[in-house]
């Protein structure tokens, strides 16, 4: 009889997981970085009477492969954080239906993709950042360029991430491929590697716990965004007027990230407007500082700390989607060859 | 109560266990079915209780043919060697099974489990789990629990084979009131003479899959129907013999009277229990046998003495002092002439091979 | 009545058909069918990819090293718990086993916590730990197996040995090790078995190049989305699996013709300064490797920056975009246990059915009893990629997607109710049935009355296990429990592997809330077992 009960109260616990009472439910599926203000989001959920279901599933490779492996069935409407490193695999893969967002045309067309099925949302650059501070108490000179960073004077002095386990640490090999080329960019890594590089799981071990700025570590030089000075800024503990960190803008490789409705959405109408609040005035203008990265509409300004703190390459280094995804793979087994074993 | 007739019965392509079982029990009365192991008792039992279909024949309760009446309905009462109890029911609770599936009332229920369980002497375990009584308790409770549903017949299963002697001496004195006031009639297997001597009114000996004998103890025990249960029983010493109008020849030149025996081979049993040695209580008429004692031995509350009777067969005797012989010395055995057996001889045509691997005679 | 039961077998067959065969071939078509230059190919460039190779090492070296060290412990420590008698000894008996069923993801947790807290230059990721929380498991399979025969041989040619001379080492290596070869062989490969497969432990303690195959087929998947990789490993985990199970077979026919003893007769009050010296020492072992994680999982879980308080507990409930999950953990708790529940039903409806079935001894029957064995066997990754491979892609794509996650629990869990149940069901005397039947029930009535509450007994103890399995299951789950729905072990691994002290405490929270679960559902279960069935 008692396990009668018990069957009955898990039944009821599972239906009332998956019941359907209020507002449509839109889901954005998105990775562990994802933020925006509150109010951005509860605009959206009033005008077009839905709510949001943000479900974060891991970095940004990981929640595109998710999405790829479940194509039919993803469990969400939308994708967001799809970034050029795995645009093709997206593609290849086939998760997202075409899709032309409305206020497309006020995108900066240097953004825009080849394909409809998915809409520029953001961009960084991932370059080297420095301590100031460090740099100047030692009365050495910054170093400029990715083979800079191999000069014995810069020897133990560099972080970066493993690319293999690291978005960040991906985008920066592939910028020094896309910069040097395949041969000597891996002739740097010897080098770098000569030079006593310090190579970390993830962006946090390195930032956080390598940099000396951040993490009390012993590297004045670290892989991380470009748009870490303004958060440093934007963070203190005590206001500041000058950025504590700057960035190489000579080493920057640039991340665009993209969204689309996807192909099992359960509703592709409300996933279509999901995808336009990406672009919509608001969502863009939220962007700097909620998730650290620059907006792609050009009719955004920027909040103040970046305009003041945040400094962008003039001529940005982008790799090709299709090279990215042709070379991927084994220039992570080449990273994995030459720097760490 | 219950008619067993040309029973025969098996394990699936396996040959009959059971060759064709004439039995009957009657109303209070306690049958011994008394066997070696592997002879086909608990195969009886069970085609009796319905727990297994005969091959042929036909099982009769109540006068009414139960041979395809399924067990639940049969009103048979069993009790297991092992008790067979419930583990996760108290006493009372295995006492009241059977009433219960009677359909009786709670009430009704109750008042039978107090009683059938005073009747054991068992009346103040009522409330204790089954795993904390005695080997003894727990038989006695099987039997209430058997005796509860008042079946028409008991069926008992070496009830008491993993009891000390004294403690199933003890219980099986409690039985035979116990089934005689139920008015049941009751089957009790065994492979222990002792047992079936306690409580049988009559004894059913089954060798091979058949019932060889059904009988008074006192007629087994000095009349077996055959060599091979006067062997299986220990009654005796049995000498080959010539049988010659009326006497039989054995070890050459002793001659014994027989008067009712055909001619031709056989083997004269002489009864352990009816010897007597020369010099005690000699009485003209005695058919009379050299012997030799061939070996003495003290058992306790008796003596026994192994004496080698006509071509080496041995007998033993119990006496309650040793003979003040040595050991290798002749002696004279006399025995009534009424009371040797003769038995067909072995290689006469008995219809049985089963007689292969009848056990030696037990003491 | 033999037909009905063989029919039993038709259920958890078609279950198994559906959710383990199929999915397994999807894994292996996928990644094995029209490789270029046949099937073996990617099999075979696993075997010589330099970094794979080396995850392969290193899985070996691990297992073997783990092995080795839970062997080191678990053997004093079975050997004190079936040869001497002291207050507390049933408890400590019973606090070993709970390490066995806590889950991976927590004993993970634990750990973490631990390392972290020690000063010093400590290895707080890599092979170390990774052995640490191997031996914290598998001690309890030592002391089980191990000593469950110890404590019943008889110790008199022991101390026969020590009679003629021997010293207490000697006589053991005399007289009681040869004794005990083949449970000790049991238990190595049955551990091994269990490390070799790793995976939640290896994935929150691995680290860079601290990697199983497990792990590696879980990043080839999910990482690098490429399944062909993902496929040839898993067949060579596969092989290597079926080939320690066939050491196992074999240890197991040669086991026992020991004389036994009950276990009381050969245990004796602690005498001298050794004994209580020894006590002291398995006592102590115990606690340095089972109570020490543990110890730090609870302490700092209440530690809130220099002070204590239950601020991580609270936060448990926090808004869903600060703990980066899609639901604040506590509903990740509730769901869990609805879904462990759920599981439970499953696995029991399953397992009983496989186990009457099998009871009645049909072919068929016996078939179902020893592919419900298969899952056991499969790494839970393997199976977790196959089920979302066959149900959330292709045409079954979100078919039944709620009881996906149950399903797959249930798959897991189901062997532990079969073994758990089979054995009584078997052990029941049919006499006691036969005993029934002529007190005038019917063979429906008989199954009432006899098998269904012993059965059931055995059943509560059995969704006890297949709960603290289900609750806790970790590598088929993280595949195919969707990110809106997380359980518990997900949500704590998510959360671990996040920057930032609150994310550590919050998943030390969730480790604290979901061991005290599971050790409570199996300290209730172990009760049950003492109390009754284990009589049977």
């Amino acid at each position: 009889m008692r396990r009668h009960h018990a069957l009955a109260a898990a039944a009821a616990l599972l239906l009332a997981g998956c019941g359907s009472e209020g507002p449509r439910t839109v889901t954005l599926l998105t990775h562990d970085s994802f933020d925006v203000s509150e109010d951005v989001l509860a605009a959206f959920e009033d005008e077009h009477g839905l709510r949001v279901e943000v479900v974060p599933l891991g970095d940004a490779g990981a929640a595109l492969n998710i999405v790829a492996l479940t194509a039919d069935d993803p469990g969400g409407d939308v994708l967001f954080g799809v970034d050029s490193t795995f645009l093709t695999r997206a593609l290849a893969a086939d998760v997202f239906l075409p899709h032309v967002a409305a206020d497309l045309d006020a995108v900066d067309p240097a953004f825009l993709p080849p394909d409809d099925r998915v809409t520029p949302v953001d961009f960084g650059d991932v370059c080297v950042n420095y301590d100031v501070a460090w740099f100047a108490a030692r009365d050495l000179a910054v170093p400029r360029t990715l083979t800079d960073l191999a000069d014995p004077a810069y020897r133990g002095l560099l972080a970066v991430q493993n690319p293999a386990t690291s978005s960040p640490g991906l985008a920066f090999l592939l910028g020094t491929i896309e910069r040097l080329g395949e041969a000597a960019a891996f002739d740097l890594w010897a080098d770098l590697r000569a030079n006593d590089l310090l190579v970390t799981d993830g962006w946090t071990d390195a930032y956080y716990g390598a940099f000396t700025h951040a993490g009390g570590g012993d590297r004045p030089l670290v892989v991380s965004y470009a748009s870490s000075p303004p958060a440093e800024v934007l963070f203190a503990e005590e206001p500041l007027d000058a950025a504590p960190t700057g960035v190489l803008l000579e080493t920057c490789h640039r991340q665009i990230e993209y969204a689309g409705v996807l192909r099992g959405a359960r509703d592709v109408e409300a996933a279509r407007l999901l995808v336009d609040l990406l672009i919509s005035p608001a969502f863009q203008a939220d962007l700097p500082t909620s998730m650290f990265v620059f907006p792609v509409r050009t009719d955004v300004a920027l909040p103040e700390v970046f305009a003041a703190h945040a400094v962008l390459p003039d001529r940005p280094v982008v790799m090709e989607p299709a090279r990215v995804d042709a070379g991927r793979e084994a220039w992570i087994a080449r990273f994995d060859a030459v720097v760490l074993r | 109560m219950l008619r067993v007739e040309g029973l025969a019965a098996g394990y699936g392509t396996g040959p009959d266990v059971l060759a064709g079982v004439d039995l009957d029990v009657a109303a209070g009365e306690v049958v011994a079915l008394l066997g070696p192991s592997g002879s086909g008792k608990s195969t009886l039992l069970r085609c009796v209780a319905g727990l297994q279909a005969p091959r042929r024949g036909r099982v009769v309760l109540g006068g009414a043919d139960a041979t395809d009446v399924p067990v639940e309905r049969r009103g048979v009462g069993l009790v297991f060697q092992d008790h067979a109890l419930l583990p996760h029911r108290d006493v009372a609770g295995n006492v009241g099974l059977g009433p219960r599936l009677h359909g009786l009332a709670p009430a009704e229920v109750a008042a039978r489990v107090a009683a059938v369980l005073a009747d054991v002497g068992l009346a103040h375990l009522a409330d204790r789990p089954v795993d904390a009584l005695s080997g003894g308790e727990q038989q006695r409770v099987a039997l209430a629990r058997a005796l509860a549903v008042r079946p028409r017949l008991l069926l008992l299963d070496e009830p008491y084979g993993s009891l000390d002697r004294p403690l199933r001496e003890r219980l099986l004195a409690e039985l035979v009131p116990l089934v005689r006031a139920s008015g049941a009639g009751a089957v009790l297997v065994t492979h222990d003479q002792d047992d079936a001597l306690a409580v049988a009114d009559r004894v059913a000996v089954l060798l091979g899959g058949r019932l060889r004998q059904l009988a008074a103890p006192e007629v087994c025990w000095t009349r077996p129907a055959d060599a091979d249960v006067a062997r299986f029983l220990g009654v005796g010493a049995l000498l080959p013999a010539e049988v010659r109008a009326g006497a039989a020849t054995v070890g050459g030149d002793v001659r014994l009277p027989l008067p009712a025996a055909p001619d031709g081979p056989a083997l004269v049993l002489l009864p352990a229990a009816r010897v007597r040695l020369a010099g005690e209580a000699d009485r003209a008429g005695d058919a009379v046998l050299p012997a030799v004692l061939v070996g003495s031995r003290f058992a306790g509350d008796h003596h026994v003495l192994t004496v080698a009777v006509a071509d080496g067969v041995e007998l033993r005797l119990r006496r309650p002092r040793p003979l003040d012989v040595a050991v290798g010395a002749p002696l004279g055995l006399r025995i009534d002439a009424a009371d040797l057996v003769a038995l067909p001889a072995p290689d006469a045509p008995m219809e049985d091979a089963s007689a292969r691997d009848a056990p030696a005679p037990t003491q | 009545m033999r037909r009905g039961r063989t029919a039993l077998a038709v259920g958890p067959l078609l279950f198994l058909a559906v959710l383990f065969v199929w999915p397994l071939g999807r894994v292996l078509a996928l990644g094995l069918v029209g490789a270029e230059g046949g099937p073996l190919t990617p099999v075979a460039a696993v075997l010589t990819d330099p970094a794979l190779r080396a995850a392969a090492w290193f899985t070996l070296w691990q297992a073997a090293l783990s092995t080795l060290l839970t062997l080191a412990v678990g053997i004093p420590v079975a050997a004190v718990l079936s040869r001497l008698e002291f207050r507390g000894r049933r408890g400590v008996e019973a606090a070993v086993l709970v390490p066995f069923v806590l889950p991976t993801v927590v004993v993970g947790a634990a750990f973490v916590a631990l390392l972290g807290a020690l000063p010093g230059d400590v290895p707080r990721r890599g092979l170390v730990p990774i052995i640490l929380a191997h031996a914290f498991f598998n001690v309890s399979v030592v002391v089980r197996t191990v000593g469950g025969l110890w404590q019943h041989l008889d110790p008199a040619p022991a101390l026969a040995a020590r009679g003629l001379g021997a010293t207490p080492l000697r006589a053991f290596a005399v007289a009681t090790l040869p004794r005990l070869r083949t449970a000790i062989a049991a238990a190595a490969v049955v551990v091994f078995l269990f490390t070799f497969t790793s995976f939640g432990v290896v994935l929150v303690l691995g680290g860079s190049g601290a990697a199983t195959i497990e792990v590696e087929i879980h990043r080839a998947a999910t990482r690098f989305l490429d399944l062909r990789t993902a496929a040839a490993l898993s067949v060579v985990q596969l092989a290597a699996v079926a080939a320690t199970l066939a050491v196992y077979g074999r240890l197991r026919r040669r086991g026992g013709t020991e004389r036994l003893r009950r276990a009381a007769a050969a245990r004796r009050p602690l005498r001298s300064t050794a004994d209580r010296a020894a006590v002291a020492g398995a006592l102590g072992l115990l606690a340095v490797l089972q109570g020490a994680p543990l110890a730090a999982l609870v302490l700092r879980s209440l530690r809130v920056g220099d002070g204590w308080s239950l601020a991580h507990y609270r936060r448990l409930d926090a808004p869903t975009r600060e703990a980066v999950l899609a639901v604040a953990p506590l509903e990740a708790l509730a769901n869990s246990v609805a879904i462990a529940t759920a599981a439970t039903a499953i696995a029991l409806v399953l397992g009983l059915s496989a186990a009457v079935a099998a009871a009645g001894g049909a072919r068929l029957a016996r078939l179902a009893d020893g592919a419900l064995m298969l899952p056991l066997g499969t790494s839970a990754v393997t199976l977790g990629l196959g089920l979302l491979l066959t149900f959330r892609s292709g045409p079954l794509a979100g078919r039944g997607s709620v009881l996906l996650v149950p399903l797959a629990q249930a798959l897991i869990a189901t062997p532990f109710v079969v073994r758990t149940v089979l054995p009584v069901l078997r052990g029941i005397d049919d006499r006691l049935r036969e005993a029934v039947a002529t007190l005038g029930a019917t063979p429906r009535r008989v199954r009432r009355e006899v098998d269904l509450p012993i059965v059931s007994r055995a059943g509560l103890v059995a969704a006890g296990f297949a709960f603290a399995i289900a609750v806790g299951e970790f590598g088929a789950t993280v595949f195919v429990a969707r990110a809106s729905n997380p359980t518990v072990p997900v949500a704590i691994e998510r959360a671990l592997g996040l920057p930032g002290a609150v994310n550590l405490g919050r998943a030390l929270a969730l480790s604290v809330l979901l061991a005290a679960l599971t050790g409570l559902v199996v300290l209730l279960v172990d009760r049950v077992r003492v109390g009754a069935v284990g009589r049977f």
